[in-house]
């Protein structure tokens, strides 16, 4: 097996908080990454999947250091994504793209989706000239599906589905290896939603991308992703192939989220037997001790509201969980 | 079968806009049973919310017109005086918001929040109204209630506050409870929750529910019966095994094809929809869907609307070509 393209190891990303007043003391950390470590093949899609709050964007934003970890090491071909200056960091933002999830809010109303589009070839200076880049955009936006006549239109005059196409096509412009992909059908309807995964699954094939797929949604990620890594607040509990982490899903909290995903079929629904999980997501201010899923958890036994879990390198199945050691 | 609580025939809800008239509700009708619960089913535009909005008085007249009807236990609602609406509107029938974190008041405690609609419509007052505010909290499932019950909503999480909006819904002991995407903004797990904790005070309470959503998983775990809206018209229209199991529909099957199902066995593609949900002001004539359909024709399906029409026992879709009809 080749080396992987991109390997995090015991990422960290804490904000302080500080304490109000004149004086303002740094009180305590919001550990919103706390540890996480994984790997992502080249031309695989991993799939990062945990409730809102758990810390899935923070990680993509800290793998592309649009955020700077507080710890840990990111490796993307071998290079060290945390350490480099400026001008090798521009250079290596050449290589990795991110998908938004909000196609409203991720596009510049006042741009041109042409424009919108042309930006990362200019500031990568990858267009030699006006008609380089005229024909460079029309290529763009018709790998995404969209006419090239439509270059010269705003976001507002387009649908969910197609801002979610240019944000795509902005994406792709500098042609990168890798591509974060936060939430990128959230925001978007269910007939729509089917033709954006359609098209990135189209995409990944012609052009060999690795994907990192974020989503609270597992049947989506499901479908999408190769291997699957399971996280819960700032930690990754659980990492396995697709198949493996639904038919015998180890972490009792992945086990929760699985049940929790409703099945389009009400014959299922009435069959199986879900498991509820009680209360909400604790605060990562304040995380429990232990393994911090223990105060939910409806197998927690007494080591884990002592001890932390260390995710077990199994082969092909990692799991963070007391039952396991 | 008892009579409905709520019958709906007709409904008509028409906006006009300065590039003009736009039918975005188009005669949808059905009847509501006690301890039902009816699926709305349809994407964003397709008319589902302001469907219940119209039915619940809350479309500003203008722009908005109501046509059709909706009677609630055999009482008229559509043109009802305002002030005759007082004793339905939370009374008898209550709805909960889609979007927990912006349709609480920010700046009020959830316990006055709670009390507001008892003291209206119930002429409870003080502790009284309190006492019970603290039993709907428990209700709803909120750990301690006593404490809960100063917070603001700004400290509560989403689904503790989807929880409060709950609460406010069954504060009168409506016997219709109607909500608009309720779980959308909220995790998969807290949704689990929430439709749990409704099937539960349903069956308690012996309350109907319209569940107004986009996600066709959750309908099939709640769901007695389903009505799947496109372009502001019921498509089809069938007890939830029925239309999970044989829709007649195109856009049902659709739509259906197009949810990545959780599952070791995963299709190389998912089904599309080509197009995009039709403008209400301009409409295709005929079909609304016909313009994205596969099976369309150019004659019937782009020529008129077509009628509702029994597929098997109780189960309709407006459709020329439907798909038991057989196809190719």
């Amino acid at each position: 097996m080749s080396d992987p393209l991109v390997a995090v190891k015991d990422l960290e990303v804490y904000f302080p908080v500080r304490s109000s007043g004149v004086v303002s003391r740094h009180v305590n950390d919001v550990k919103a990454v706390d540890g996480v470590t994984f790997e992502i093949n080249r031309g695989e899609t991993l799939g990062l999947v945990g409730e809102s709050g758990c810390g899935k964007t923070t990680t993509g934003l800290a793998l592309l250091r649009l955020l700077q970890p507080t710890g840990g090491t990111v490796r993307f071909d071998g290079l060290d994504v945390i350490d480099l200056d400026r001008a090798d960091l521009r250079a290596l933002r050449k290589r990795m793209a991110m998908i938004f999830q909000d196609p409203y809010a991720s596009l510049d109303p006042r741009m041109s989706i042409g424009k919108i589009v042309a930006e990362p070839l200019e500031i990568h200076s990858l267009v030699r000239s006006r008609a380089d880049k005229h024909r460079r955009v029309g290529d763009l936006l018709e790998m995404v599906g969209l006419s090239p006549d439509y270059r010269n239109r705003y976001p507002h005059e387009f649908s969910g589905g197609q801002r979610q196409r240019v944000g795509i096509a902005r994406a792709l412009a500098t042609e990168p290896d890798f591509i974060v992909c936060d939430e990128p059908i959230a925001a978007l309807d269910v007939s729509i939603q089917a033709a954006v995964m359609n098209l990135l699954e189209d995409l990944q094939r012609d052009l060999g991308l690795t994907y990192l797929f974020i989503a609270h949604d597992l049947s989506a990620v499901q479908h999408f992703s190769d291997r699957i890594a399971v996280m819960y607040l700032g930690r990754i509990v659980e990492v396995a192939d697709r198949v493996p982490l639904y038919e015998e899903p180890k972490h009792p909290y992945t086990d929760a989220l699985l049940s929790a995903v409703p099945v389009p079929d009400p014959v299922v629904e009435r069959s199986r037997t879900r498991t509820i999980l009680e209360g909400d997501v604790p605060s990562p201010l304040d995380p429990p001790s232990g393994c911090n899923f223990h105060p939910r958890c409806p197998r927690a036994f007494e080591p884990c509201s002592v001890a932390d879990p260390a995710l077990a390198a199994a082969p092909e199945h990692d799991v963070a969980c007391h039952l396991y050691d | 079968m008892s009579e409905p609580i709520l019958q709906v025939r007709d409904l008509g809800v028409r906006f006009g806009t300065k590039r003009g008239a736009a039918e975005v509700v188009n005669g949808i009708s059905y009847d509501l049973h006690r301890g039902e619960t009816l699926a709305i089913v349809g994407e964003s535009g397709s008319g589902k919310s302001v469907g219940v909005l119209a039915l619940m008085g809350l479309l500003a007249q203008p722009p908005a017109s109501v046509s059709g009807s909706v009677r609630y236990h055999g009482n008229e609602l559509v043109g009802l005086a305002s002030k005759k609406w007082r004793g339905i509107r939370g009374m008898g029938i209550a709805m909960i918001f889609q979007d927990p974190m912006t349709s609480l008041n920010p700046v009020r405690t959830v316990g006055y929040q709670l009390a507001e609609p008892m003291e209206l419509h119930l002429d409870l007052k003080g502790g009284a109204a309190r006492q019970r505010a603290v039993e709907l909290l428990d209700l709803v499932g909120i750990p301690s209630p006593e404490a809960r019950i100063d917070d603001y909503p700004h400290q509560l999480s989403g689904g503790m506050r989807q929880r409060v909006m709950i609460a406010m819904g069954l504060a009168c002991d409506p016997d219709v409870l109607i909500a608009d995407e309720a779980t959308t903004a909220l995790d998969v797990t807290t949704q689990a929750q929430i439709t749990e904790l409704v099937a539960g005070l349903q069956e308690r309470l012996g309350m109907a529910v319209i569940w107004i959503t986009h996600d066709l998983g959750v309908v099939a775990s709640i769901a007695d019966r389903v009505h799947v809206m496109y372009g502001g018209r019921f498509m089809e229209q069938a007890s939830v095994d029925e239309l999970y199991a044989a829709p007649q529909h195109p856009y049902t099957e659709g739509l259906l094809g197009s949810l990545p199902m959780p599952g070791s066995d995963r299709p190389d593609r998912l089904v599309t929809i080509p197009g995009l949900p039709p403008d209400p002001v301009t409409m295709p004539p005929g079909c609304p869907f016909a313009p994205r359909c596969g099976y369309a024709d150019n004659t019937q399906c782009t020529a008129a609307m077509p009628e509702m029409a029994l597929m098997a026992e109780r189960h309709e879709a407006a459709c020329y070509h439907p798909i038991g009809a057989g196809h190719e």
